[in-house]
């Protein structure tokens, strides 16, 4: 098996059209995302979970709303 | 055929439930048995595609390649016809038989149907599928019937505004969540489909329908009718466990669990909308039907067959928009709870109580208190008269309660 890379997050974008408030991000990963007031989802803490929990939040949105990206630029997340 | 992991249902509690397995087990055989014809897709878009805010294809989860890669084979378009719990083996529909170290349903629910007169000819639209999506895309003009007061015929009603196509949501009790919401949140809910052109006909009980799509005439109990071109049906759905008659598999509303998501038979799991489990935040055994919910199932269920033991302990919630009022839910709402009520300005917090302590909250409006009121739920905070008058309170922040 090949060797896995620790998993790094550098950036999170959240498309404000695409979320629709499923609050599943924030239920997985309630140290880097909230729910404000119109029911959409912000970042608040890039770190404020381990980037696994950080990536199953993404994983979990319903409408891949979540965007990851490591230190290079890459996105993480949806997978490309 | 033999199988180490049988997953029956594909949709995102049992494609969760695989993908977990195999990062636990490389070697076991896998096998994911879903009757519907597709690769995973998010229910939860479809009515975003129906409004074209996204397109068909954002709707897909996982690419048809996906499964091979992860060595799990799919059987799509095969259902599950029997359940020998004892023999450890399922009857698939195409005949053959698969045999299972461990079991896991994952079959979801489907539309309940309205069982009245003339309503099969009325050609009801659901919306279940992607081929329920597809059908609910391509109808334009006309005018539209809704019968339900819940999410999905909250969903028809957006999308028949949407497509400017008049339309009547007819639910069975006083407005939308008429069971559940206090008169305040159903107000608000009203006067929003109101200034928008969906029309609300409270209290209605259905008697039958006559005429077919494009002319459909629906009669009620009261002795009104109401004459449109295509009714939608949203009343709820029921847990897909037909097949499971006589299998030794524990069956009361659901599959029957534990919080581990294991039920009574050996080596037999349940997960997402068809898991009747034992809630370790409600203290309660119930079915909860929303995606984070079925997801995590998978995750935890997943994770035991492979060997772990772990408790399945999640506070989920559910969410819409009706046009641009939030309605949210979170973690246990039942009809027969004591309710609670805090009113804002422009919003309306309930909390759900059973037995004295905060289980589930609904917002309407508004949800800035929702980490206050997530909170309150997760220790099952008990309410004394003086946290009541406090939840009564808007004026005092609800986080001051729990301390
Ligand atoms: C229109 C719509 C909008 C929604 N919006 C939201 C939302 O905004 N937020 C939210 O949280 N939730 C939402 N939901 C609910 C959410 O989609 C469900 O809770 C979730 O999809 C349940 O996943 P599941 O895997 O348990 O079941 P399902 O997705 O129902 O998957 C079960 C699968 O098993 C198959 N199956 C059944 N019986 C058999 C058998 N005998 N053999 C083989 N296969 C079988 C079924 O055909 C189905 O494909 C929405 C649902 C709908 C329909
Ligand atoms: S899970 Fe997705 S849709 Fe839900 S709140 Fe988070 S970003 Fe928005």
């Amino acid at each position: 098996m090949s060797e896995k890379k620790p998993l790094r997050i550098s950036k999170i974008v959240i498309d404000r059209d695409l979320c629709i408030g499923a609050a599943s991000c924030v239920t997985i990963a309630p140290g880097v995302f909230q729910m404000d007031e119109e029911n959409k989802a912000i970042l608040v803490d890039l770190r404020g979970n381990d980037a696994e929990t950080t990536l199953l939040a993404a994983e979990s949105c319903p409408t891949k709303a979540i965007f990851l990206y490591d230190e290079d630029g890459k996105q993480v997340y949806p997978y490309t | 055929m033999i199988a180490d992991y049988l997953i029956i249902g594909a949709g995102i509690a049992g494609t969760t439930a695989a993908e977990t397995i195999r990062g636990r087990d490389a070697g076991g055989t896998i096998v994911l048995v879903g009757d519907e014809p597709h690769p995973l897709y998010s229910r939860v878009l479809m009515p975003h595609v129906v409004r074209g805010r996204v397109g068909e294809a954002n709707m897909f989860l996982k690419k048809p390649t996906w499964y091979g890669e992860k060595g799990i084979e799919y059987l799509s378009g095969v259902a599950v016809a029997r359940v020998d719990a004892a023999r450890k083996v399922c009857g698939l529909s195409d005949g053959r038989e698969i045999s299972y170290g461990k079991l896991l349903i994952a079959t979801g629910g489907r539309p309940r149907r309205l069982d009245c007169p003339g309503a099969d000819d009325a050609g009801l639209l659901q919306l279940q599928t992607v081929e329920d999506a597809r059908e609910l895309a391509a109808i334009n003009g006309g005018s539209a019937l809704v019968i339900g007061g819940g999410f999905i015929a909250m969903e028809f009603a957006l999308s028949f505004a949407h497509k400017k196509i008049p339309v009547t949501v007819a639910p069975r009790g006083d407005g939308f969540w008429g069971r559940v919401l206090g008169e305040r949140a159903r107000a608000m809910i009203a006067a929003k489909l109101g200034s928008n052109g969906v029309m609300l006909r409270s209290n209605s009980s259905l008697s039958g329908f006559s005429g077919r799509r494009g002319d459909i005439r629906a009669t009620f109990r009261d002795g009104g009718a109401h004459d449109c071109t295509v009714v939608g049906s949203g009343i709820g759905i029921e847990p897909n466990v037909g097949f499971l008659k006589g299998s030794g598999v524990p069956v009361n509303l659901g599959v029957v669990t534990d919080e581990f998501l294991a039920s009574s038979a050996p080596g037999v799991y349940a997960a997402g909308d068809v898991a009747e489990f034992f809630d370790l935040i409600s203290a309660d055994r119930h079915i909860l039907g929303n995606w984070t919910n079925a997801l995590l199932h998978g995750k935890t269920a997943g994770a035991n067959m492979a060997g772990e033991r772990t408790a399945y302990k999640a506070l989920t919630s559910y969410s819409i928009n009706c046009f641009d009022l939030p309605i949210a839910f979170l973690g246990a709402v039942e009809s027969g709870f004591e309710r609670l009520e805090r009113r804002y300005d422009d919003a309306v917090l309930h909390c759900y109580l059973r037995e004295g302590r905060v289980v589930g909250a609904a917002a309407v409006g508004k949800f800035h208190e929702r980490e206050a009121a997530v909170g309150l739920i997760t220790p099952r905070t008990l309410l004394d008269a003086a946290r009541r008058a406090a939840f009564a309170d808007a004026r005092l922040p609800l986080a001051r309660i729990i301390t």
